[in-house]
Order: C-alpha cells, then sequence, then structure tokens
C-alpha cells in the first residue's frame, strides 16, 4: 500500500499526527450488523408496531395521462373501517407542495408544481391520485377500488425521440416541449477534428430502461402526536435528516418537531433516496387522522413506482489514429427520464456527459445531453447514477476502433489512457479525477484471466464447435456526490465520538446503511484512531434525534465522507487523550502513540498508561493535575468537507460535483449458444481500485452485489412500456432477476491508488462493479460472434437478440 | 390493437343499416357481455366479462352509440372498470357501410384498450393475446350474426343462431376451441385474410 | 395482499370437497399449491366468493402401481414427484420435468395437478405429460370421466375441466426399462418461466419415439417420431424431426420473451436437443 498522500490530511487532522494503529483498518471484519440480517431478526420499517395503528392504501391511476374530472369517495367512506381518503386536492388545498431538487447551478429542470398526489392530471401510470385510511391494511386496498375517479385520457408520451418531434403531447403543457433539462458539454472542437480526420467510426447505443430490485420495498409509518405537534416517521430510506427537512417543508412542520427514524432497510440501491410523493403522503396522512399510518408498497407497487433507471440512446462518431488513439469525440445522448419528480433522478443523465470521457484522455470532446420527460414513472438514483451508461458508451467506442483499426481492444484501451503520473487529472466535464492507475489494472486483470493464451483457448473451443469470447469493461464510478446549492446532495457530513466513563466509544453518524455494512468499516477507523479494540465501539446511525445532522447515504460517500468525519471527530477525543496520557506520563504528548488499549511512548513502549484509565481521569478527576488543563467531557461532534469539490467557478474555473474516482478493470469469458442465443459467463476477473480499503470483506461484498446487478441489467432485467404507457413488467415473473445460479465466481484483487484529498485515501465502493458487465459482455458475445460479423447496440442481451443479432448477416444478405 | 374486418351481405344497405342499429345485438357479439341497461338516446349500461384461466375480472360500464347515418358509418364507443384492481378498457367499434355488387360490404374496425392492473399484468403476453381473441370474435360473432340472420330472413335457423350465440362469459380458450364454435373459426380465418387484403367474393356463399 | 373477502373451505374428504364444488361451481376457485391462484388474486385479477383448499384431502399425494400404468393423485408436490422411486423407474421423464420447475420453495408448495390445470402452456408438466400419453382423472359429484392430453388439454390456460370439476389423478402408461427421455428447456434464467421446451421418449431399439413440445403454441403438441429414428438417431433423423418441429410450432405467441418467430427456431433445436439426449441415455436403465 502506498503512503496517504499529505494533501488534505494535516489540515484536516488536528494534531498534525498521521502516523496512526492499523490494526483493524484494511483488515477482513466481518460486518457487524449482519448476524442479525442474516438471521432474520433484522428490524424493519414493517416491524414498527404502534397503538392505533392504522393502514394506507394509495388508489393509483391506470392510465399514463389523463385529466382527472372528479373523484367521488362516497362509496369508500362507507365502507365500516374506512377513516379518511384524501385526494390531491385535499393536499393541495392545504399547501403541502413538494420541494422540486435541482442538480446544482444550471442543472435544474422547467418549473412544475407536485403534490404528494396527482392534481387535477396525472403523469404516469400508477400515479396516487387518493389515499384510503383505513383500521386494517386489507379494509383499506378493497375501500380503494370504490373511490370512483373520472378520468379524461389522453395520448400520451411514451417514446423520448418521439416526444421531441413537433406536435408531440407534452406532459408538462407550460414548458412547451418535453425537454426537462438540456446540457452541452464541450472541450476543443471535436466537431472539426472529425470532419476533418481521416479514420472515423461511429454508431448508435441504446441502454434500456431497468432498475433496483431491493428485497425491501418501500415502507413509512408516520405517527403524528396532535398533542405534543410532533410527528415521529420510521423509513425505509437513504437519508434521514434530508427526509426530516423535506417533511418539514411540505408539511409545514418545525424541523425540531420531527424525527425521522431508519431501522433496518432491505436494500436501497440509491433508489430509496428520498423524495418519494408517497413519503410526503403517508406523513401527511397521519397528520390528517392523528392517528399512526402504515404503508407498504406491495412489489407491483414498487415496480410501477418506486423508481426507474438508464432508458436512452446514443449517437457517438469517434476520430482515430491507425494506432488506435481516440482523438475526438462526439456524443449526442437522448435520455427517456420518465415524469418529473422531486428527486433529480434525471440528473443520471447530466451525470453520463459530466464523466466522459471517463478513464480517456481524449482533448475534444463534444456532448450533448438531452433529458425528456415521459410519461413513465420517474427516474430515481439507481446504483451507478449514469456513470455506468458513460463507461458503457467508451467501452463501445473502444471496441469500435479496435475493429477498425485491427488492434486488439486492450491495446486500443492502454494508448488511450490517462496515465499514472498524469493524476490529478483534469477531465474535460470540469472534474479534477483524484487518482488511478489505469494501465496497471487492466495489465493485472489481463494476467488474471491469460489474456495472451486467449487466442488458443478460443481456437480450441471454437475446433469443438463452441463459441467463445473475451470481453474487456473499464469501469469509472465518480463518487461522494457534491452539489452546488444543495443541503442534500453534498460534500460533508458529520460525526460524534464519545468515549464513556468505563471506556466503551460509541458513534453517531449523519451517514447511514442501507444493509451494505459501513458501520463496521466506521467502527474500524474510530478504533484505529484511538487505539482500542474494535469490540469496544459501537456504531449509530439513522435517527435525527440522536445522530448528528448529516446526508445519509449515497454516492458510495458514507465512508468517503463519513468515514472520514469520524476519523476527525475521533482524533479530536485522540488529542484529549494524549494531552492527558502526557501530563500522566511526564512527557511532550507528541511522543505518544496510541495502540491496543493502551497509551505508550513512541520507541519505548514499556512506558504506558491504560486508555481506560485515561479515560479515568477525565472523568473522575477533572480537577486534578492531569486532566485539570482539558475540557470535562469526552465527546466530539466535527464535520468534514471533501475538498476535491469545485463549486467557484469563476475563480476555480470549473465546475465539478463529484471528488473521488473509483474504477475498475473487468475482463470475462463468455460463451454463446449459437443456435440459442443464450449467454453463459465462463470467467470473471476484475481489479478494482476503490483507493485504500477499509474492510475488504465488505468491499468485495458490495463490488459483488454490483456485478451481480450489473450482469442482471446486461442480460436479464427490463422493464418494458407499451404503446398506451402502459408498465408491462409489474412482476418478479415478468421483471426477470438473475439468481445466484446466473452469477459467476467473481474473481476479484484490490488495487490501492489512494485519493490524495481525503484523510483515509478511500474512494468508495458502493457502485463499484455494477458497469463494467455492461460493456464486456458486449465485448464478449462480439468476439465469441466473430465469424457472423454480429453487432451489439442494444441491452440487454435477451436469448432473442443475441440471436438476431447471428442471423443479422444472413438477412441482409 | 386494433382489428379490421370486411364482409358483404346480400342485402340493401338500409336494410343492414337497420341491423346495426340494434346496438345490444351488435354489442352482445363481444365474448362475454350483457347490455344491463338501455337508457335511451344511444346510451347503454353493460359489463363484460373475461375468464381466461386463474384470471376472472368482469369490466362494468357504459356505452354510446353515434350513428352517421348521412354517410352510413357510425361508431359505438364504452368503456368500463372491474372492481378486483379497478383496471380500465376501452372498446370502440366502427363500422361502415358501402353499396357493392351483390348486397351491402360491410367494414369494421375495432379496438381494445386496457388500462391499469390488467394491462400491467404481462405473463407471457396473456392480455394482449385476450384482447385481441376478443377483438377476433366480436369479428367473427358479427359477421356470423348478420349472415344468419340475412339467411334466415324472418326465422332464425337454430343452427346458425347457436352458431352466432355469444357465450355467457368468455371463457376465450373454450370458445375457440369447441367443435360448436368449429366453424367460427373457419370464419375467423377468412377474416383475417381479408385483413391483410385478400377478396374472395364467393367467401361466404357456404353460409 | 389479498384484500377481498372470500369463504374459506378444507374440506377433509374428496366426496365433501366435490360437493362443494357442485354447490359453488363457478364463483369459487381450487386451492392447491396456490402458485398461480395465489398472485393472480393479490393482483386481484380473480376475486372468488369461496376458496376450496385441496390440501387436506387424503389420498392425493401418492403414488399407485396400477399395472401397465402409474396413478399419481394430483396433490402431489413436485419435489416429491422429482424423487419418488416408482416415477423415476417407470416415467422418468415426469421426475425430469417437476425437477425443473421453479425453485426449491415452488416445487415444495406446487402440485401436479395445479400446474396442469391451470394449462399454461410452457408449463413443464403440459409438455412431459402429452408427451408420455398421460391420462387424466376428472370427478365431480357422480361422475368420473378419464381424458387423454389431447381432449384435457383444450387452449392457453383452458382444460376441459368443468367449473364442478376437480383433476383428481394423472395416470402415466410405465415407459419399457431401458428407454430414453429427455426434459429440456430454454429458460431466461434458473427458475424462470421456460419459453419454449421439449420432452423426449424413446422406446428401446427404437420402436417407438415421441417428442413433446411446449411454448409453441396454445397447447402442447406431440410429435410422433417413431418413423423417423428406425435407424436410430442419424443426422438425417435430427433434421427430419427439427423441420416437424418447426412446423407444429407454427402457432407460437409472442411475448416479453419471445417473439413467435424465435420461439419457432427454438422449438427446431430443442426438438432435436432433446432427442439426441433421450438416445445417448437408451439402455442406461431408466432414470438419470
Amino acid at each position: 500500500m502506498g503512503a496517504v498522500p499529505k494533501t488534505n490530511t494535516a489540515r484536516i487532522d488536528a494534531a498534525g499526527n498521521e502516523e496512526q494503529s492499523m490494526a483493524f483498518i484494511g483488515k477482513n471484519v466481518p460486518a457487524q450488523n449482519s448476524p442479525a440480517l442474516v438471521a432474520g431478526a433484522g428490524l424493519y420499517t414493517g416491524d414498527v408496531k404502534l397503538d392505533r395503528m392504522s393502514y394506507a392504501h394509495v388508489v393509483r391511476s391506470p392510465y399514463a395521462a389523463a385529466h382527472i374530472r372528479a373523484i367521488d369517495a362516497t362509496a369508500a367512506l362507507a365502507v365500516p373501517g374506512v377513516i379518511a381518503v384524501v385526494t390531491g386536492e385535499d393536499l393541495r388545498a392545504k399547501g403541502y407542495a413538494m420541494p422540486v431538487e435541482g442538480f446544482g447551478e444550471g442543472v435544474r429542470p422547467k418549473p412544475f408544481d407536485l403534490y404528494p398526489l396527482a392534481v387535477d392530471r396525472v403523469r404516469y401510470a400508477g400515479e396516487g391520485v387518493a389515499a384510503v385510511v383505513a383500521e386494517d391494511p386489507y379494509t383499506a386496498k378493497q375501500a380503494s377500488l370504490l373511490v370512483d375517479v373520472d378520468y379524461e385520457e389522453s395520448d400520451p408520451v411514451v417514446d423520448a425521440e418521439r416526444g421531441l418531434e413537433p406536435g408531440s403531447p407534452l406532459v408538462e403543457p407550460s414548458w412547451g416541449s418535453n425537454v426537462l433539462f438540456e446540457a452541452r458539454m464541450s472541450s476543443g472542437d471535436a466537431t472539426r477534428i472529425i470532419a476533418a480526420a481521416a479514420h472515423t467510426v461511429g454508431g448508435e447505443l441504446h441502454h434500456h430502461r431497468y432498475t433496483g430490485a431491493a428485497m425491501e420495498p418501500r415502507a413509512y409509518v408516520a405517527d403524528y402526536d396532535p398533542y405534543r405537534r410532533t410527528l415521529s416517521f420510521w423509513a425505509s430510506t437513504q437519508c434521514p435528516h434530508p427526509m426530516r427537512t423535506l417533511l418539514g417543508q411540505t408539511l409545514h412542520l418545525p424541523e425540531n418537531d420531527i424525527r425521522v427514524i431508519q431501522p433496518n432497510v432491505g436494500g436501497a440501491f440509491g433508489l430509496k433516496i428520498p423524495y418519494f410523493q408517497e413519503e410526503a403522503l403517508i406523513a401527511a396522512l397521519s397528520l390528517a387522522c392523528g392517528r399512526p399510518v402504515r404503508w407498504i408498497a406491495e412489489r407491483r407497487e414498487d415496480l410501477l413506482t418506486g423508481g426507474h433507471a438508464r432508458e436512452g440512446h446514443f449517437r457517438w462518431q469517434a476520430a482515430f489514429e491507425p494506432d488506435g488513439r481516440v482523438t475526438a469525440l462526439k456524443v449526442r445522448y437522448v435520455a427517456d427520464v420518465g415524469a418529473p419528480s422531486a428527486l433529480a433522478g434525471w440528473g443520471q443523465s447530466y451525470v453520463t456527459g459530466f464523466a466522459l470521457p471517463t478513464c480517456y484522455k481524449i482533448r475534444d470532446t463534444d456532448v450533448e445531453v438531452i433529458a425528456v420527460t415521459t410519461h413513465k414513472c420517474a427516474w430515481n438514483a439507481y446504483r451507478g447514477f449514469g456513470k455506468e451508461s458513460a463507461s458503457w458508451l467508451m467501452d463501445r467506442v473502444m471496441d469500435a476502433v479496435a475493429r477498425e483499426t485491427g488492434l486488439d481492444s486492450a491495446t486500443v484501451r492502454l494508448r488511450n489512457f490517462i496515465q499514472p503520473e498524469e493524476f490529478p487529472y483534469p477531465q474535460n466535464g470540469g472534474a479534477i479525477i483524484d487518482s488511478g492507475n489505469y494501465p496497471q489494472a487492466l495489465k493485472r486483470v489481463l494476467e488474471m484471466i491469460d489474456y495472451a493464451n486467449f487466442p488458443k483457448i478460443k481456437a480450441e473451443a471454437r475446433a469443438q464447435g463452441r463459441y467463445i469470447g473475451l470481453g474487456l469493461g473499464q469501469e469509472l464510478t465518480p463518487e461522494g456526490c457534491s452539489i452546488a446549492g444543495t443541503a442534500r446532495f453534498n460534500g460533508w457530513d458529520g460525526a460524534t465520538v464519545r468515549i464513556g466513563p468505563s471506556g466503551e466509544v460509541t458513534v453517531l453518524t449523519g451517514v447511514t446503511s442501507p444493509g451494505t455494512g459501513n458501520e463496521t468499516a466506521l467502527a474500524q477507523i474510530a478504533a484505529d484512531r484511538l487505539g482500542i479494540d474494535l469490540a469496544q465501539v459501537k456504531v449509530i446511525q439513522g435517527d435525527t434525534s440522536i445522530c448528528p445532522y448529516g446526508l445519509g447515504n449515497f454516492s458510495s460517500r458514507g465512508v468517503i465522507i463519513g468515514g472520514a468525519a469520524v476519523h476527525v471527530a475521533a482524533g479530536e477525543l485522540r488529542e484529549k487523550l494524549l494531552k492527558v496520557a502526557g501530563n500522566m506520563l511526564e512527557v511532550d504528548p507528541g511522543d505518544l502513540e496510541c495502540e491496543n488499549g493502551k497509551i505508550m511512548l513512541k520507541g519505548a513502549p514499556f512506558r504506558y498508561v491504560d486508555t481506560k484509565d485515561v479515560v479515568t481521569k477525565i472523568y473522575a478527576d477533572c480537577h486534578g493535575a492531569a486532566a485539570c488543563g482539558v475540557e470535562p467531557g469526552l465527546e466530539a461532534t466535527r464535520y468534514f468537507r471533501h475538498d476535491n469539490v469545485y463549486h467557484q467557478p469563476e475563480t476555480q474555473g470549473r465546475y465539478s460535483a463529484y471528488p473521488s474516482w473509483a474504477n475498475q478493470a473487468t475482463a470475462l469469458i463468455a460463451e454463446v449458444d449459437p443456435e440459442t442465443g443464450l449467454i453463459k459467463i465462463l470467467r470473471y476477473c476484475a481489479v478494482h481500485d476503490s483507493g485504500k480499503v477499509i474492510n475488504p470483506l465488505t468491499a468485495e461484498g458490495n463490488v459483488h452485489g454490483g456485478t451481480a446487478q450489473g450482469i442482471g441489467g446486461a442480460l436479464y432485467e427490463q422493464l418494458v412500456y407499451d404503446d398506451y404507457g402502459q408498465l408491462t413488467t409489474t412482476t418478479f415473473m415478468d421483471y426477470t432477476l438473475p439468481t445466484a445460479m446466473e452469477i459467476p465466481h467473481i474473481e476479484l484483487e484490490h488495487q490501492e491508488t489512494p485519493s490524495p484529498f481525503s484523510p483515509l485515501g478511500a474512494k468508495g465502493v458502493g457502485e463499484s462493479g455494477i458497469t463494467s458487465p455492461l460493456g464486456a459482455l458486449c465485448g464478449a458475445v462480439e468476439d465469441a460472434l466473430r465469424d457472423f460479423d454480429a453487432r451489439i447496440d442494444r441491452l440487454p442481451l435477451s436469448p432473442e437478440r443475441v440471436w438476431k443479432a447471428i442471423h443479422a448477416r444472413e438477412a441482409r444478405a | 390493437m386494433k382489428i379490421s374486418s370486411n364482409f358483404a351481405l346480400a342485402r340493401p344497405r338500409d336494410e343492414v343499416w337497420a341491423m346495426f342499429q340494434d346496438v345490444p345485438r351488435v354489442a352482445t357479439c363481444i365474448p362475454g357481455t350483457q347490455i344491463t341497461a338501455a337508457h335511451g338516446d344511444n346510451k347503454f349500461s353493460g359489463r363484460v366479462e373475461v375468464k381466461l384461466g386463474p384470471i376472472a375480472t368482469a369490466f362494468e360500464g357504459d356505452a354510446e352509440h353515434t350513428p352517421e347515418p348521412a354517410q352510413f358509418t357510425g361508431m359505438i364507443a364504452g368503456s368500463g372498470r372491474d372492481r378486483g384492481a379497478g383496471s380500465r378498457a376501452k372498446f370502440t367499434t366502427v363500422y361502415r357501410l358501402t353499396e357493392g355488387p351483390s348486397g351491402t360490404e360491410v367494414a369494421v374496425e375495432s379496438d381494445v384498450t386496457l388500462a391499469g392492473a390488467v394491462a400491467q399484468f404481462g405473463r407471457t403476453g396473456l392480455m394482449q393475446e385476450v384482447t385481441n381473441r376478443m377483438l377476433q370474435q366480436f369479428a367473427a360473432n358479427l359477421e356470423a350474426r348478420m349472415i344468419a340472420e340475412v339467411n334466415s330472413d324472418a326465422e332464425h335457423a337454430p343452427a346458425a343462431s347457436a352458431a352466432a350465440a355469444p357465450a355467457s362469459s368468455m371463457n376465450l380458450g373454450a370458445l375457440l376451441w369447441s367443435s360448436l364454435l368449429g366453424r367460427l373459426r373457419a370464419l375467423l380465418g377468412r377474416v383475417r385474410a381479408r385483413a391483410h387484403g385478400r377478396r374472395a367474393e364467393d367467401e361466404h356463399r357456404a353460409h | 395482499m389479498i384484500a377481498g373477502e372470500f369463504e374459506y373451505f378444507a374440506p377433509k374428504t374428496l366426496p365433501e370437497a366435490l360437493r362443494l364444488l357442485n354447490e359453488r361451481g363457478n364463483d369459487c376457485k381450487l386451492l392447491a399449491g396456490g402458485m398461480t391462484l395465489v398472485p393472480i388474486m393479490t393482483l386481484g385479477l380473480a376475486q372468488p366468493a369461496a376458496v376450496i383448499s385441496l390440501n387436506h384431502l387424503p389420498g392425493l399425494d401418492a403414488v399407485e402401481d396400477v399395472g401397465s400404468a402409474l396413478r399419481l393423485g394430483a396433490m402431489m408436490r413436485h419435489a416429491a414427484i422429482a424423487v419418488h422411486p416408482l416415477v423415476l423407474q417407470h416415467a422418468p421423464l415426469l421426475a425430469a420435468a417437476a425437477r425443473a420447475i421453479g425453485d426449491v420453495q415452488v416445487r415444495h408448495r406446487g402440485t401436479l395437478g395445479g400446474s396442469l390445470a391451470h394449462a399454461e402452456p410452457a408449463a413443464d408438466y403440459l409438455c412431459a405429460t402429452a408427451t408420455l400419453a398421460a391420462r387424466f382423472q376428472l370427478q365431480k359429484e357422480g361422475r368420473e370421466r378419464w381424458l387423454d392430453a389431447t381432449e384435457f388439454f383444450v387452449d392457453v390456460m383452458t382444460t376441459a375441466l368443468e367449473p364442478d370439476e376437480l383433476l383428481t389423478a394423472v395416470e402415466i402408461p410405465k415407459q419399457a426399462a431401458g428407454s430414453g427421455h429427455a426434459h429440456q428447456s430454454l429458460r431466461r434464467v434458473e427458475g424462470a418461466f421456460p419459453i419454449v421446451l421439449a420432452s423426449a421418449q424413446i422406446a428401446p431399439r427404437y420402436t417407438a419415439a415421441r417428442i413433446g413440445l411446449g411454448g409453441v403454441g396454445p397447447r402442447p403438441v406431440v410429435l410422433d417420431v417413431g418413423d423417423l429414428v428406425q435407424g436410430g438417431v442419424t443426422p438425417a433423423a435430427l433434421e427430419g424431426v427439427g423441420a416437424r418441429a418447426f412446423d407444429a410450432a407454427a402457432q407460437a405467441l409472442s411475448d416479453l420473451n419471445g417473439s413467435g418467430e424465435y420461439r419457432r427456431a427454438m422449438a427446431r433445436v430443442y426438438a432435436r436437443r432433446a432427442l439426441e439426449e433421450a438416445a445417448a441415455a437408451l439402455g442406461a436403465g431408466g432414470s438419470r
């Protein structure tokens, strides 16, 4: 492991002391919360039981586009057990408008109104138009069928390209078009270079619509106490504090009258970042009824309205030299982002453009991004957040250049990579890419998969009538999303570290865990900073009443930013402990180090005090000689701000919301059954670089999960709308998820190029792995089917699509 | 999805026009359909039962007939809602009568659109299949019934009316495959063929 | 969550079940393993007034040796069929089909009768029972009848079962020792519903051969290919069987997982593969 560069460390570490115990950081520590989750003893929102609980069911629009003429709740209200029926109009009348988020300066949607239930018109099939609250969930659901909604249907926009045509129906009539957001990110003069180039290649790529499928659907319990005027809100969410802020703004409640609690979360993948209409709705229903209200989405509801991602179409053109170097790239990306929503899920299309040209050094690029609103479920943040599309596009560009030049795909990538000595590297979109060593990672993964020998292996297989191919996936995953002008997605977070009188340590954080185990990493960081045993550290997350304000979990920030905050807060206590220990040992605190529960003199470890005795001194003897010079108590709350973020373009010359750039080189071998088009992955090798890895075990768990989702997206998962805007994949019978049987053994190695901008050097691992299966599988399938000259420009690689690609040449002939 | 059919009836256009004005008679050619009330002014209430395998649902709603006597065309449009899942269905059929060499040429174009849970149940494309068959059977039933009426003149031949009698509920599979309606199936093939543009003047002679 | 109220009956005897069925006829649904009915009711696509559970009827979950055939109770779970010694000995194709269904949970809940009565065109049992020339016992109060596969499977998700009738047993002719069989399917992922499937059953010395196809039309298709394999499974025989399968799949429907065109092409592929696998197993002593 390389030493952590000092760019930032000295400034954030008040003690100015970078040396510390590494007893736990970098070690395979089993996740602290996992035993309960694995044993089925997790406590989820659905486990919250309250007196006088009532149950909500949402009446959903069958239509994708319709005007709501009238809603008659008479029959539903007459059902015994029904407590209330609430409509969008009722909520509008109370002024419960939902705040709409942009994605930073200049990256905003056109204005629109949003309420927890549709008002006047519905914008996608499944949008809530009314809610029924009843004494039990069955009554609520059954009575919801009796809410009589009079709709006037209209033609929906179900295709982004057609939504751009003049005369198309409009999702938001006041906009005058269906363009929600557009941007052009240019560097140099790609148009001119491509026009003058001797060698160019281009194509189209279509990424389909799919989403994450958490085991636990969205779930909320809201309990408004009208006497104390307090709202308690249990939520399967990633971001308790922002949720509190949003609920306060929507419902006009002071934030300190709201408590948001995040119990265990059964998977989130970005899709549980606030702010869903149902989140505001359930809280509003509790306010209206003065009773606790529970809502748990059915699977159908979650697939229909729980946030989608991805769908978009690329047209690209590149100029290249005969040696494989790409000299210019032009991209037009039309993204089908669904209905406008409170969360800037559509921002994923911006990030795709921003991340280009990913790991590569292409000076002249011209990227046009057009986010088109349609009458479909809104995009919500899904693991990858647009970066996966950028890396997939670049994989396809590199493979196309390889095909055109006759070079192999690895060589073309190696000739275009940003070189290790060029970091921090200013990429065209404005970012400073912190660190990396792409050639080393790719070369290593080629060794792992025996790339040099593959032509021979392939020829042998071919002689047996088998079609195997090797594909490369080069993913770059900007993390730590920090958007200017929002208190929801920003580059800071807080932690409180508290040492109790008995020496036990409690860490409270503003970041949360969706079940991935970051609590364990945070405990490792605190334990090493304080030189104590991991078993003494307890991490508490996800409760706005007891945790410091923080932004929760997204963009892999749990360790990058949350971990750094713990490091800083623990560092403050460490300093205090060293000071008192120095008094006790009569040495300079600067000459002390802490390890194994002891504070000792560097180079003379026999001169030590037990850390616990130092704690006792501070608690029990605050007027005594050793501790009278420090403030009593052992508690520190500190906030960390990531440095590699640029929000002052006028003076910094750039805007960048992403400080931290994890990456991975992937090589896989797949076999294609030429008769059926079925794909089987035979080997899967990856070298992953998220900087300093705090806990390889949980980091690998993240990469494995991301890989499974990436393979799912590349091969199986697809959300399909029909021409009327009806989603036809609303059960797991129709939405095909991979099982353990489809996921290959993943041969994974870590390469650590620590970020110089964070005290721990960590770059984030939460989204790693999801991207590279896209490009690697496309490449492997084309390689396997080289005899047929099969071209892949569309996902998913369903057996029929591959079969048709095999037969395309004979069809053309 | 739209389904078109064309057939010829050896009767003057006015007579055929009159047949189309009996909306309950036309509407009940949709398998599983009952007209539950006629409100006058060409407005009706009705119910369509749809049954396929484990799926059993019923749409209740209203229909309206808009005849354009001057053009010899008309539209019957209905929409309904099911009580099981809150789904919606919309049905329109447009008929157009033109004078042909041996009587009246009838062109019928029908469309069903589904919305809500029923439409969102993609399972092996079943609902697509249900609506396709529903429309095909409507076309076949309508043609069979009208031909039967024309052929049997004043009194309805029992065999003809049995063949044309819609089932009380729409068990699509059973309808299609039962021997009773084997004849309809043959008819259906021809309707499809003609929808693809082929014309055979004497096709209905056997009936 | 099933919101609508319904009456629930759990009869303890077959006559009681048949009486209830007779009384409730059209407005009731039978609950066997619930693998289809429960999701459909959850989605609100069926709201029966009554549900009659068959899970407490004695004797419907056994295999009986009736001489030239095996009689399987309709309430046998897939997991039980997959490992039953009599099935493995005399009708191993059915065991192979049972093994292929869904996942572990589905195989322990789902039943033979439930799957057959729902008659999903691409269900493993439809293809396998049709290939094996199974007969189906249908009972109602005061009547019992036996149908063969061509009579029982009527159309997409439609059988000859009348509303007051219950599928009680399936009789599978015993296959001669040394027969070869295979059950192959094209699925997106493990446990997913098949897109196309093919079963093959070859008698010793190629005296008879049948191929069953599923997912290629409204009903299972059975091809008698004995004439093509008289000289063994030669390339010409495979070609001929494939062509016959392709022709037989002309009615294949399209859905999200595959177009009719693709299914038709796959019918050819899987018919050949099943035949090859079955031929390879000839004389191997029955079960794989």
